[in-house]
């Protein structure tokens, strides 16, 4: 009774064992081929007067059926005083893509109206205000001594929010 | 002997060819479940499941038949769908059957299932069977959602959009869960869901289909007929729209997801805690309708007999349907911006649904202890009218030839419809000759009775 006991344990030890290497299969679940959010020059600080702003693909792929989705698209912004944001464009409420007004100095949203303070990217009127998570993923922005400026990540979950982040 | 045997035409021998094809069939798994064709005209109660069935198989037809077409890709999707609907031949009729269809097989299940609550059949050992329905109810749910999502027009990204906030809203695992299921992006959205819609999720409904199917399943041609019939006459008068194609520049109408998600939307539109709203109450529903046949320890099967279960299920449904129409109240002020408009106070919502419980519960338990007994006495003094209606030879076979000659026509009208380019009205009168089929079948069956009793 005993031997058979110790040999039903070996071959249940041995068949953990033989799965065990298939773990790393989580990473082919959590797809991240096509965007790692890796070094990518986006701009040169010269072209961007106080002010203005810039909407770019990050990460480029080089697909354009990829890089056409909205879940790509970030605004650089040069607030008047000079300094340098970038965040998402996909509005946190039901994903329109917003745009900086610098008129108004506000970055608003097309769809119901949804207005963010360009300085941190938090929801101050409209709908997407009134959520939880109301604060638009930032990229990490690196700028080179001449001038040019480069993303190198995201704080955030895209079309939720910077509250999602990790 | 050898004269003979070659003296017999092709068709007795393709005939025998098939008996003995069936002969070892026999012995398959194919026959271990027993199908069994009604004699006579039943209520549809007993069959429902069955029914429910039927649609999912014609959803696996049409919708494989779609998969010629549809390309999941964030720039063809629509497009794609559009193809289908206004150019590619039939195809707006078989979209047309597969949404249909797929309304139908929500409607069923749902109707499905309260039966078999209301009518206690999950005891007599059918626990297994009752909780596999259950899921395979939320399977087909899913199932619904991300189909509809498949075409990325307004009303689709707006479901995407729920459903990912809610994905991204459970802790500690929900964004790692949004990037299992959702990827990164639109395009890999559509993808994700393409892959969850046409393999996933129906593989699964498979697999526990053969949990859930009992050993013997009632099979009544006219009730599929006219279920089907059914679809394509809705697909005719209620063609599925289109949709405007989204675009993420331009500001969306006023959007109402599909009625099955109706609920769901109304929870989250009051404004509190999106995965209290949006997860954990309608999982905590679903937990409620698995645990009914543990719960429900009353000896008799009628619903009038087993107040709690009957109480509870009366809730169930009355809570789904109030939350479904509230899902399409929009606030008709139109001075208010529309996030204003789209909120719905939760004080009221959530005490109108946890009255609904209390409210169900008295109900149930007063009928079944004042009024009940009373409804008892009165049924045994009152004996069962016996209905008895004979149709003659002469008489039968005046409705089969009349009806055989009404499918003619209606035939004819759906080719020529569908020649003239008028898919809808085709679809109407193809629900008209499966109806009439259904109404042949039937009379068959009463023919079958007659030449017996004779
Ligand atoms: S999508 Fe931006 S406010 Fe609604």
């Amino acid at each position: 009774m005993k031997r058979r006991k110790f040999l039903k344990t070996v071959m249940g030890i041995s068949g953990i064992l033989a799965v065990t290497p298939f773990v790393p299969i989580k990473d082919y679940l959590i797809t991240n081929v096509s965007f790692e959010f890796t070094r990518q020059k986006i701009g040169n600080i010269n072209e961007l007067p106080p002010g203005s702003r810039k909407i770019y693909t990050y990460p480029v792929t080089g697909n354009p059926e990829l890089d056409g989705d909205p879940f790509r698209k970030f605004l650089l912004l040069r607030l008047p005083d000079g300094s340098l944001k970038s965040y998402s464009a996909v509005c946190l409420h039901l994903w329109c893509l917003v745009d900086y007004k610098s008129e108004r100095n506000q970055i608003e949203c097309p769809c119901h109206g949804s207005i963010y303070d360009p300085n941190t990217g938090i929801a101050i009127r409209g709908p997407a205000s009134l959520q939880f998570n109301k604060t638009l993923p930032e990229v990490k922005i690196e700028v080179e001594e001449n001038g040019d400026i480069y993303a190198n990540g995201v704080v955030g979950v895209i079309g939720y929010g910077k509250e999602g982040a990790v | 002997m050898g004269r003979r045997e070659q003296s017999k035409g092709i068709l007795s021998r393709l005939m025998d060819l098939y008996d003995w094809v069936v002969d070892r069939l026999e012995r398959t798994v194919l026959f271990g479940i027993r199908l069994v064709i009604p004699k006579k005209l039943l209520s549809p109660h007993g069959f429902l499941g069955m029914l429910t069935l039927v649609t999912f198989i014609i959803l696996g037809i049409t919708g494989m038949l779609l998969l010629f077409y549809y390309k999941p890709s964030l720039t063809q999707a629509y497009d794609t769908v559009r193809l289908i609907n206004d150019d590619v031949s039939f195809g707006r009729i078989l979209r047309n059957i597969h949404y249909h269809a797929s309304n139908a097989m929500l409607l069923l299940a749902i109707y499905h299932l309260f039966y078999q609550l209301f009518s206690g059949k999950y005891k007599v050992k059918n626990e297994v069977i009752w909780v596999t329905g259950v899921i395979l109810g939320v399977l087909t749910f899913l199932e619904a959602y991300t189909g509809y999502d498949l075409i990325l027009n307004e009303r689709a990204v707006l479901a995407i959009n729920i459903g990912a906030s809610l994905t991204n809203s459970v802790p500690v695992i929900g964004t790692t869960l949004a990037r299992v299921l959702l990827g990164f992006g639109f395009s890999d959205i559509v993808l994700h869901f393409y892959v969850f819609h046409v393999v996933i999720i129906p593989v699964l409904m498979l697999i526990l289909l053969t949990v859930h199917l009992p050993r013997n399943l009632i099979f009544d041609p006219p009730m599929v007929a006219v279920v089907a019939g059914a679809i394509l006459i809705a697909g005719g008068l209620f063609p599925v729209p289109l949709g405007v194609k989204f675009d993420p520049d331009v500001p969306p109408g006023v959007s109402i997801p599909e009625w099955y998600i109706n609920s769901l939307y109304a929870l989250i539109r009051t404004g509190i805690d999106k995965f209290v709203a949006g997860v954990l109450l309608p999982t905590l529903f679903i937990i409620y309708f698995l645990v009914i046949p543990f719960i429900d320890r009353s000896k008799g099967l009628s619903w009038e007999e087993r107040p709690l279960a009957t109480g509870l299920g009366i809730a169930g449904l009355a809570q789904i349907a109030v939350t479904t129409v509230w899902g399409f109240y929009v606030n008709p002020d139109k001075t208010l911006d529309l996030a204003t408009r789209l909120v719905i106070d939760p004080v009221l919502f959530y005490t109108v649904l946890v009255l609904i419980i209390v409210v169900s519960l008295l109900a149930s338990y007063g009928y079944t202890k004042y009024i009940y007994p009373r409804v008892k006495m009165e049924r045994r003094r009152r004996p069962e009218p016996q209905v008895s209606f004979k149709l003659t030879r002469n008489q039968l076979y005046a409705i089969l030839g009349s009806a055989i000659v009404a499918q003619i026509f209606a035939d004819g009208v759906a080719f020529w419809s569908y020649i003239s380019g008028m898919a809808d009205l085709a679809m109407i009168w193809m629900g008209i000759s499966l109806i009439t089929f259904a109404v042949i079948a039937h009379f068959v069956r009463v023919g079958y009775e007659i030449i017996r009793e004779e």
